[in-house]
């Protein structure tokens, strides 16, 4: 009980929303994504979780804030929140598991990735930081255009 | 134009001329392997596998080179002045803030050492920055380490690296 509050008291927006709006963005993020027409977002979900078993997870497909079509999913930013990460100090190591558990896509569709990675304490502590009720995690920069190795947004 | 132009045109082309004769201009990579390998290895290797020999070996080679030459040296899309990717450009952005000089390869340039820097790190994407020899990480460790400081700090010894 105690672990789902703590759950949907978070909220990983740059701006706060209302408590309805988080408990729905949640359980998307939460249960397993079943939409067809996302599989490469359901394939880094289930890998994350079964490599991380964590308190929190979020997936976000950034795609359509960069040049490239409609329903793309080449750019994620993944939030992760684990025990495992209590053992391992540095960024890049937690950065290397995390890319180890997304080692398929990867080499596949997904062309850039942004990590946020965790311990439980750490996410308590910027919840604790940021008055508690929602988290702000930094948006990733803005496209710059592309280095033309992906189909752009308004070609096929 | 003013003699005094005239003048400073002339030395100028005089030490550029100077220069050449000292520094001749390296032959095509490809060439200067096939020669160099030549004397060590069995005369099997001919001219028509020059192309193989330029393949991922070398860029590890060339990666190891720049990681060892540069004190921070920094793997990314695009160049400084231009970035062609919002993470490179954050990497970029961070850098310039230290004002120290950093030396930016465009793996754009060069597919082979695009992918070779991802085999050489073990690392997926771009940007790679490497300070000191060390590999740091891409731009979220980035702004991770700087917002904390420990990025400033190894900055520091790494000015040391740089007369």
């Amino acid at each position: 009980m105690l672990r789902l509050a703590f759950q949907q008291a978070v909220s990983i927006r740059r701006t706060p929303i209302s408590h309805r709006q988080l408990s729905h963005r949640l359980s998307t993020s939460m249960s397993t994504t079943e939409d067809s027409n996302f599989p490469v977002q359901a394939a880094i979900e289930q890998n994350l979780r079964q490599a991380f078993q964590p308190l929190h997870l979020q997936v976000m497909n950034e795609s359509h804030r960069h040049n490239v079509p409609k329903g793309s999913e080449t750019h994620f930013k993944v939030v992760v929140v684990s025990d495992a990460f209590t053992a391992v100090k540095s960024p890049v190591a937690r950065h290397r598991m995390v890319n180890a558990a997304l080692a398929e896509q990867l080499k596949g569709p997904v062309h850039a990735l942004s990590i946020v990675c965790k311990t439980p304490a750490q996410w308590q502590a910027m919840l604790d930081e940021q008055g508690g009720g929602d988290v702000m995690i930094a948006a990733s920069p803005a496209c710059a255009g592309g280095d033309g190795s992906l189909p752009k947004r308004n070609e096929g | 134009m003013t003699s005094q132009r005239l003048l400073v045109l002339a030395v100028v082309a005089l030490l550029g001329s100077i220069v050449h004769a000292f520094a001749p201009m390296r032959p095509p990579v490809g060439l200067a392997k096939i020669s160099s390998q030549a004397s060590s290895l069995p005369t099997a290797i001919s001219m028509a596998d020059a192309d193989f020999l330029d393949g991922s070996d070398d860029a590890q080679g060339r990666i190891k080179a720049m990681v060892e030459n540069h004190p921070v040296l920094l793997f990314m899309k695009g160049n400084k002045l231009f970035p062609q990717c919002g993470f490179s450009n954050t990497a970029v952005q961070i850098l310039n803030s230290f004002g120290i000089e950093y030396h930016s390869v465009d793996v754009l340039a060069d597919e082979g050492i695009r992918q070779g820097v991802k085999d050489f790190s073990q690392w997926p994407t771009i940007p790679q920055l490497y300070v000191c020899g060390e590999f740091i990480g891409g731009s979220d460790i980035m702004i991770e380490m700087y917002q904390n400081g420990e990025l400033g700090e190894m900055i520091e010894k790494a000015k040391a690296d740089m007369i």
